[in-house]
């Protein structure tokens, strides 16, 4: 299905773009952390250390007075029957240990962030086709069978469209709660990673399940799919009219056939530029969810925003890191929804010699 | 004896794309003379639309019209640059492509306008009729209003009065005037009821009706030559025996030469006086209308005229020329006839590159058969040129 | 007489036009866009038909709906004695075993995404041929029939492999209709198949067609506008204008002496390759072919006719008749605006003789004199007070042409023209005597 040519205008814009490059190098980076997120993560997301809470990312540290009991001694300094306290200056200094520091319950947001983008990954990757799935099948059949099929499915989307999504996305985890699925992590399961962990001397004990968000998956597809329903529909009426399509049927072939042979695999390009830029939405999405409390993750960047947040003047890293983590994420597909968008321009698809 | 009004001598275009270089035009040469139609003919791909828009200094990059001459004979200028450049002035005749860009736009309109294939494409759909072809006139209008210097001729039409207009709404760009000339041209050009017909949006025209508006608009200037490319090939036939009967008139009462850009023979056949066949970039035979079509010499010629259908003769069989249409790319094309490898004439000879025969001072051809015989000894299997 | 192989009757295709949800929550009424509107004819076997039209006459749409791409609004369409319109879903895809079409645009006929090799292919799977593949796979076997195919169009069988656009136009063509072949069809609607070519190679794709007609005993349907190749290629040829089958006839017949006044034009205006044609003057038509959404009453083709039938009562010639038809069709359409002509003759709007002559000038293409004279000043008269429906009622009432009041169709003779000139013998029926309907009526 991906032609030479394909690969070829891929090539020669990746070539000329350096956004594009930077876009591919960050959605590698984000997908190989969340793959390999046991071998490379320093400690388990959960692993809470009180004695190192709040220590402040590389090249920061921070300075805190406090109002301290008076010791002399090892005893505590009573004057005129009052405990005498004093001000002392604390610093809290980075450590290599926690090159971006640690949250408000001393766990490594490194580490969680690394985990974290296991979340964002599978609800962006699991929402999106899910979301595609349905889009493309309503605006396939939309657009193919046209007349009343077409009003009443995309009146549907439309209304849909109507509500904000994110309002709509919390009335439906309200309805159906929010159910979870644990997946056995494989790498730790088989023994792979743990094997590696002692063997380089990190900590082990990694969390040996992977929480894949049901719910969240599948509300975040039902609030974004109408956008590949429009996609596809648009798509699908200009294509219907292609004599290829026609000849199609005086064939005989039956409409599934027309549909999957001659409509689908011509339409699949604006559907796939919208998709890269669709995980990236769902993402946000997802995050937002997590931040407000709805989506019952534990290890989210969004969940971890709303963690920091207490902490916002004395720890600002705690949300700052994720919320990072989030815009890299998020610009980085982009940049590769672009890139594809610019070197799979269908008018340069299918087009003969000079 | 004959004027020419316009001299093509050795035009060359070339497009630079990321495929190779397209050699679109190959140093093609013809005369237009004073109030004649001089068709250029051929198929799509051979050059014939490219040909016309160099001629006109429409040429956009990845294109560039890389050598040649284009004599165009204007006392005026020719004395206006008979002193500064020298090179560009032949007695009468001023060489446009060694013109400054300023006087060569300025050429657009009063000199050259062109007509083109695609009338629907050709009109912005968000502007009345009448306000597009006004606006022609307009800028005619203000280039004659100005005393005869270079820089003037384009004044009134630069971004200083773009940005005027624009801040003070109240000025419109398009005078009264002009908007009563462009309905008379739309008059002109058989539009009935012109003046409610301008204010209407090129949606609203017909295919055909839109095609009058767009001859109006290239009138606008008065041209002295006009371009006009596939004019009738977007129309159904019953149109295009009106817009071509129109062409002809207008060319007999305003006196301005056409260059007929077309692939339809019949329409050659029709309107032209003398005509140019383009095969590959090159013009392979030119001359009168009658010679072409009664003694083509060129084996292409005469395999065109072979494969057309006889609107009144069914019998015979066609006759078409095997193979297709070249490729243009530099570095596949032959050093050889580019016609060799589909030619049932291929000899030896042809396996260079061919020169323009004279065989009288009116027809030329380039092919080798102007000068001798066809030789079935010295046949080439044409198979194996088509394989390189 | 044989038995005809296909046996189109009335067939109809309107388009409805303001037919959303929406429109129909605003009460908006339907309209109609009569896009065939009812045309018989027989195709014998083993015969090229000819449908010969400018744009927009209906004769593409005809060809789909009777391969019933397009769902027809009315009549029958009969193919081998089995009425095409009845079939249920297993008979409508043996139906499409027998017949095929072939697509005028080269570049939007073959699926980019497939090569040639798959497109040929594809009938093959979709009716599951072959059934017993003998030594062979299926696939094997498939993919051998597609590289005789390509053999057979004048292709090499070693290009199965590559994609649509490595191709000329005319390779892609003669792909197209070795893909029509691989179902070994018995009927080919050809939908302009070489008008998207140049003319050498268009030779070329015209004398395969005819060899591949005698080699396999093909019918064709023979789709186009260009009269140079219907002459060539079909054995008789059907002449539509929106909508309607003009003329029908033989072919030879039908070319050197045409009967209907539209017939005559079309040939009239084509251009001729040689050189007796320089400076030939046509009689063009004048004017544009009318909207299928509003069709003319009566002949669809008397707004432009050169030769519309006066009433028997008037003494008029033909260029008058025709100069004040055209003002009459002006009014209606709206193409005459009064205040235009008043700033002209008479900016205080008082002078009627000034706005008469005025009119007359604009409007009107020729010497008026008499009785005709007199009723078009009447008129003019009640368009210069703005009393619009008054003058065109005047002109109706006077110069009504039979021509409006009746449609004509093509009857049962040999070679049938549907025009009232041949009123009275079996050539021109009268389809429908509706009485003096007025142009913009519709339905």
């Amino acid at each position: 299905m991906i032609s030479e040519r394909t690969i070829r205008n891929l090539r020669r814009e990746l070539n000329r773009s350096f956004l594009a490059k930077i876009g591919i190098a960050v959605v590698v980076l984000i997908v190989a952390m969340a793959i390999f997120a046991p071998f490379i993560s320093p400690y388990s997301p959960g692993q809470q250390n009180l004695e190192n809470a709040r220590q402040p990312p590389l090249g920061f540290s921070t300075k805190e007075t406090k109002e301290v009991t008076k010791m002399d001694n090892g005893s505590v300094v009573i004057e005129d029957g009052q405990v005498v306290t004093e001000t002392q200056t604390v610093y809290t200094n980075a450590s290599v240990a926690h090159p971006l520091g640690t949250d408000g319950n001393g766990r490594d947001i490194l580490s969680r962030i690394i985990y974290g983008a296991r979340t964002s990954i599978l609800v962006g990757l699991f929402g999106t086709s899910l979301a595609a799935l349905i889009g493309v099948l309503v605006g396939l059949s939309a657009g193919f069978y046209r007349g009343r099929v077409d009003d009443l499915l995309m009146r549907g989307a439309d209304i849909m469209l109507a509500f904000p999504s994110l309002v709509l996305a919390i009335a439906l985890v309200g309805v159906w709660g929010q159910a979870q699925a644990p997946i056995p992590d494989p790498f730790v399961v088989s023994g792979i990673a743990p094997a590696f962990r002692s063997a380089i001397g990190l900590s082990t004990g990694m969390p040996d399940t992977i929480v894949l968000p049901g719910t969240v998956i599948v509300v975040v597809a039902l609030v974004n799919w109408v956008w590949f329903a429009r996609v596809a529909r648009g798509e699908a009426l200009s294509i219907r009219e292609e004599e290829y399509v026609k000849a199609a049927r005086a064939l005989g072939a039956s409409d599934g056939r027309t549909v999957l042979r001659h409509v689908l695999p011509n339409a699949i390009t604006p559907i796939l530029v919208l998709a890269t830029i669709q995980v990236a939405a769902i993402i946000l999405l997802e995050s937002a969810l997590s931040f407000l409390g709805f989506s019952g993750a534990d290890v989210s960047w969004g969940f971890d925003i709303a963690l920091g947040r207490q902490y916002q003047s004395t720890a600002w890293w705690i949300s700052t890191m994720p919320g990072l983590a989030i815009v890299v994420t998020v610009i980085g597909l982009n940049l590769v929804g672009d890139w594809l968008r610019d070197a799979l321009d269908p008018g340069i698809e299918g087009e003969g010699g000079v | 004896m004959a004027n020419p009004i316009l001299k093509i001598r050795n035009l060359t275009t070339r497009f630079f794309t990321e495929e190779g270089q397209v050699n679109a035009v190959e140093s093609v040469s013809f005369d237009v003379e004073d109030g004649e139609i001089f068709g250029i003919v051929g198929e799509s791909g051979s050059g014939k639309s490219v040909t016309a828009l160099s001629v006109i200094d429409l040429i956009e990059s990845p294109g560039r019209v890389t050598e040649g001459e284009i004599w165009y004979r204007n006392e005026a200028l020719a004395e206006e640059f008979r002193g500064s450049r020298p090179a560009a002035v032949d007695g009468d005749f001023v060489d446009v492509r060694q013109l400054p860009e300023g006087v060569r736009r300025s050429l657009r309109g009063p000199s050259f306008s062109m007509v083109f294939q695609d009338p629907m494409s050709s009109f912005n759909p968000s502007l009345t009729v009448g306000e597009q072809i006004a606006e022609a006139v307009e800028v005619q209008r203000r280039a004659r209003s100005n005393p005869r210097s270079t820089r003037s001729r384009t004044q009134g039409y630069g971004l200083g009065s773009l940005i005027a207009d624009t801040l003070l709404p109240s000025q419109s760009y398009v005078s009264e005037e002009s908007m009563e000339r462009a309905v008379e041209l739309l008059d002109q050009v058989g539009i009935p009821d012109p003046e409610d017909r301008a204010d209407e949006y090129p949606h609203q025209f017909s295919g055909g009706m839109l095609q009058r508006a767009m001859i109006a608009q290239a009138l606008a200037g008065e041209p002295d030559i006009l371009v006009a490319d596939e004019p009738t090939t977007a129309l159904d036939v019953t149109i295009q025996a009106q817009i071509l009967n129109l062409l002809r008139d207008l060319q007999e009462r305003e006196g301005m030469s056409i260059l007929m850009i077309t692939h339809d023979l019949g329409v050659i056949a029709r309107m032209c006086d003398r005509v140019g066949v383009m095969y590959a970039g090159e013009i392979v035979e030119r001359g009168p209308l009658g010679e072409i079509f009664d003694a083509p010499v060129h084996p292409y010629t005469q395999g065109l005229l072979g494969s057309i259908p006889d609107v009144d003769d069914p019998s015979t069989r066609l006759e078409p020329i095997s193979g297709n249409v070249p490729s243009l790319i530099d570095s596949e094309m032959p050093d050889a006839c580019y016609f060799a490898d589909r030619c049932p004439k291929a000899m030896n000879d042809c396996l260079t590159r061919i020169p323009e025969y004279e065989l009288d001072g009116r027809h030329s051809v380039r092919c080798v058969l102007a000068e001798r015989e066809y030789d079935p000894t010295e046949a080439i299997d044409s198979e194996v040129l088509a394989d390189d | 007489m044989t038995e005809p192989l296909l046996e189109v009757r009335d067939l109809q295709k309107y388009y409805f036009e303001r037919d959303t949800f929406i429109d129909t929550l605003l009460g908006r009424e339907r309209q109609s866009v009569k896009a065939v509107d009812g045309i018989s004819f027989e195709i014998e076997p083993g015969e090229t038909l000819g449908l010969v039209g400018e744009s927009g006459c209906g004769k593409s749409t005809t060809g789909e709906t009777l391969l019933r791409l397009r769902e027809a609004t009315g009549g029958s369409v009969r193919f081998d004695g089995q009425d095409v319109f009845e079939m249920d879903s297993e008979e409508l895809k043996a139906f499409r075993k027998d017949v095929q079409i072939v697509f005028q645009d080269p570049f939007s006929s073959l699926d980019p995404r497939m090569t040639i090799g798959d497109i040929i292919v594809e009938p093959l799977k979709i009716h599951d041929i072959p059934e017993d593949p003998g030594d062979q796979s299926k696939r094997e076997w498939r993919r051998t029939k597609a590289g005789e195919l390509l053999k057979r169009v004048g292709l090499s069988a070693t290009q199965l492999d590559r994609y649509p656009h490595e191709f000329s136009g005319g390779q892609r063509q003669r792909i197209g209709i070795a893909r029509a072949l691989a179902l070994e069809p018995d009927f080919i609607v050809l939908d302009e198949p070489v008008s998207a070519l140049d003319v050498s190679v268009q030779a070329q794709v015209l004398n395969l067609l005819g060899d591949l007609q005698e080699e396999f005993g093909l019918t064709y349907l023979f789709i186009a506008h260009d009269l140079s190749v219907v002459r060539h290629i079909c054995d008789r040829v059907a002449v539509m204008y929106l909508g309607n089958i003009v003329e029908f006839g033989p072919t030879d017949e039908l070319f050197e002496s045409p009967k209907h006044p539209y017939t005559k034009a079309l040939l009239e205006s084509v251009p001729r390759p040689s050189t007796s044609e320089h400076g030939r003057r046509v009689d063009a038509l004048s004017g544009d072919v009318p909207s299928p959404r509003n069709p003319p009453s009566g002949c669809r083709f008397r707004t432009r006719c050169p030769q519309v039938i006066p009433p028997s009562d008037l003494d008029i010639d033909q260029e008058t008749y025709r100069a004040v038809m055209d003002l009459r069709d002006a009014l209606v359409v709206g193409d005459v605006n009064p205040d235009h002509i008043w700033d002209a003759a008479d900016p205080e709007r008082v002078d009627e003789e000034a706005f008469i002559d005025e009119a007359r000038s604009r409007h009107v293409d020729a010497e008026l004199r008499g009785e005709v004279a007199g009723v078009v000043d009447t008129a003019l008269g009640y368009l210069a007070e703005g009393d619009d429906a008054r003058a065109e009622e005047t002109l109706r009432n006077r110069f009504e042409s039979p021509c409006e009041t009746r449609r004509p169709g093509v009857g049962d003779a040999t070679h049938p023209a549907a025009c009232h000139l041949y009123e009275g013998s079996d050539e021109v029926t009268v389809i429908e005597t509706n009485a003096s309907e007025p142009l913009e009526a519709d339905d």
